[in-house]
């Protein structure tokens, strides 16, 4: 696949609504491994990455997912195309920084990638869109993702002779890492929590019961978009059934409390919740000027507003999430490719307006939204 | 054990373990700072000898090695990563470093607890209060051998813990 042809489609996984209320927008697992005999790539020269390379890039081009993807070395990749494959989740960003002798592949659905010399010498990203929302008080469920990543994983320890001891389970460059190599990842949309700072009150709490949560955007104190990647902590080999079943349980209490905090919300009588999803409409549908932060904001107030029913759209709420998915991926991957910082912000805004003129649709008031949510 | 020495312009960094350091007479850091302060000529040829002993075993980074009875090893044989760069940077620099550091891994590993029932704790994850405990008795003995790098990062280190601590218990 050539890059052009890999950059004109978005991934199909990134596109999907969220589930549980477009709370839980997908899910991610990571697999990590290390060859033995070589140093890991933040120590490494580039004959070691060469050799490594050498090494992992014929089994992993020759799986039915890679074969007719896409494959690059780093150095093949330009500034703009990195960002846009950022963007997309085919690269990460330790990734996005290196050079020569490091790798890059896409599967063709674009729902694997791999990458040879990020942080550890072989590192797979496997994405699944939402879930299947489970009944209050049931668990959620990963589907086939799962299943699909151990059947890979037991395919390239079949293929490679990785590094692994007893004690320690597969090898990473950090210690405490090591183990079964396997971290999971649920990306969730949780607009309610953080219009009401709590999110500081979720991190403490997520801190105590042994999973991570932080921004998906940026790795500083940033709330973009009101996303955030709740990832579970590497587990000792063989853990990944138990790591699962409570990371997901966890996962699904955070869900949980988006939802019971957007229902309190709704019922306040100072109307905190209308206000500030209205001022997100105003933004998107007058200003003249908006930056990449303050679009992802407001689209997701206006997400949160289509679920909630609080903005009506004749195409029903479901086109218009994927909608706004695809159309904020758009407007960012053309703001990166075709304007300059000067351009950008009015760009960014005169699609936000072309957006919403295209799509007829009425903001309810307060007495006519439906009660909301049926199952919670 | 770390010891610094600056004989003719040219600095000897040594780091032994326990065992070494025990084997070599150098069993007590206090007695030797006493020895360095009021015997210094003594203290010069004892440190002059270990010196001239690990050279002549080879690589001049590597100052331990299994075959003498020693568990620990400061750097690396196959990517000469130290131990002092595992110490900075939380990271090894190749697989054969988990062989290498492996006492220096494992420390304090019996102590961990267990995890909770249908709760992944981390492999190597210790009680807060654990940690902190065992953070102070080395920054205790870091201050002893005059190791102050090593005594600052441990200080940061504890730091963070009884701030964390705080911030939960408020």
């Amino acid at each position: 696949m050539k890059l052009s042809t890999l950059l004109k489609e978005q991934p199909e996984h990134l596109m999907e609504p969220g589930d549980c209320q477009d709370t839980v927008i997908g899910v991610m697992a990571r697999l990590v491994r290390n060859l033995k005999g070589h140093r890991f790539p933040g120590w490494s020269t580039a004959e070691s990455r060469a050799a490594v390379a050498e090494q992992l890039l014929p089994g992993l081009l020759s799986l039915p997912d890679f074969s007719k993807g896409f494959h690059a070395e780093m150095p093949e990749l330009g500034f703009d195309d990195r960002r846009i494959m950022m963007v997309n989740s085919m690269l990460s960003p330790a990734q996005a920084a290196r050079q020569d002798g490091c790798h890059v592949l896409v599967s063709h659905k674009r729902n694997v990638v791999a990458f040879v010399n990020e942080e550890e010498h072989l590192v797979l990203h496997m994405f699944r869109q939402g879930y299947k929302c489970p009944p209050k008080g049931d668990t959620m469920r990963t589907g086939h993702m799962l299943n699909d990543l151990q059947k890979m994983r037991d395919k390239l320890d079949g293929m490679f002779d990785f590094a692994h001891n007893a004690q320690d389970g597969y090898l990473t460059s950090m210690p405490g890492e090591s183990g079964d190599g396997i971290q999971l990842f649920v990306m969730l949309h949780l607009p309610a929590l953080t219009f009401s700072n709590m999110m500081g009150q979720v991190t403490k709490a997520m801190e105590k019961l042994h999973v991570s949560i932080s921004p998906f955007y940026s790795d500083g104190q940033d709330d973009t978009g009101s996303r955030y990647m709740l990832y579970s902590l590497p587990g000792p080999e063989g853990s990944l059934g138990e790591v699962k079943g409570y990371f997901f349980e966890v996962a699904q209490r955070v869900v949980e409390r988006e939802l019971s905090v957007r229902l309190r919300l709704l019922e306040e009588p100072g109307m905190r919740l209308f206000d500030h999803i209205g001022r997100a409409y105003g933004l998107l549908k007058y200003a003249r000027r908006l930056s990449i932060k303050e679009m992802r904001d407001a689209f997701s107030s206006l997400r949160l507003a289509t679920v909630l029913g609080i903005i009506k759209w004749d195409v029903g709420p479901y086109p218009i999430i994927r909608g706004i998915n695809r159309v904020s991926r758009l407007i960012v991957q053309e703001a990166i490719t075709h304007h300059g910082d000067e351009q950008t912000p009015l760009f960014v805004a005169t699609a936000c307006r072309a957006f919403l003129e295209s799509q007829p649709h009425e903001f309810l008031t307060h007495a006519d939204i439906p009660p909301y949510p049926e199952n919670y | 054990m770390f010891l610094t020495q600056i004989v003719n312009g040219e600095m000897s960094e040594l780091a032994l373990c326990e065992a070494c350091a025990k084997a070599r007479g150098l069993f007590d850091p206090q007695s030797l700072t006493f020895a360095e302060k009021f015997f210094p000529e003594e203290f010069k040829k004892q440190v002059d000898k270990i010196v001239r002993e690990l050279v002549a075993q080879g690589d001049d980074k590597k100052q331990h090695a299994p075959g003498n009875g020693c568990d620990v090893i400061s750097a690396c044989p196959v990517c000469h990563f130290t131990l002092e760069d595992y110490r900075r940077t939380n990271r090894l620099g190749c697989p054969d470093c988990y062989t290498f550091l492996a006492h220096e891994l494992h420390q304090g590993e019996e102590e961990d607890t267990p995890a909770a029932p249908g709760k992944p704790a981390p492999r190597k994850a210790k009680s807060p209060a654990a940690a902190k405990a065992e953070l102070e008795a080395e920054l205790q003995a870091a201050v002893e051998r005059e190791d102050y790098e090593r005594a600052a990062t441990l200080r940061d280190r504890i730091k963070q813990l009884t701030d964390k601590e705080g911030g939960q218990a408020e």
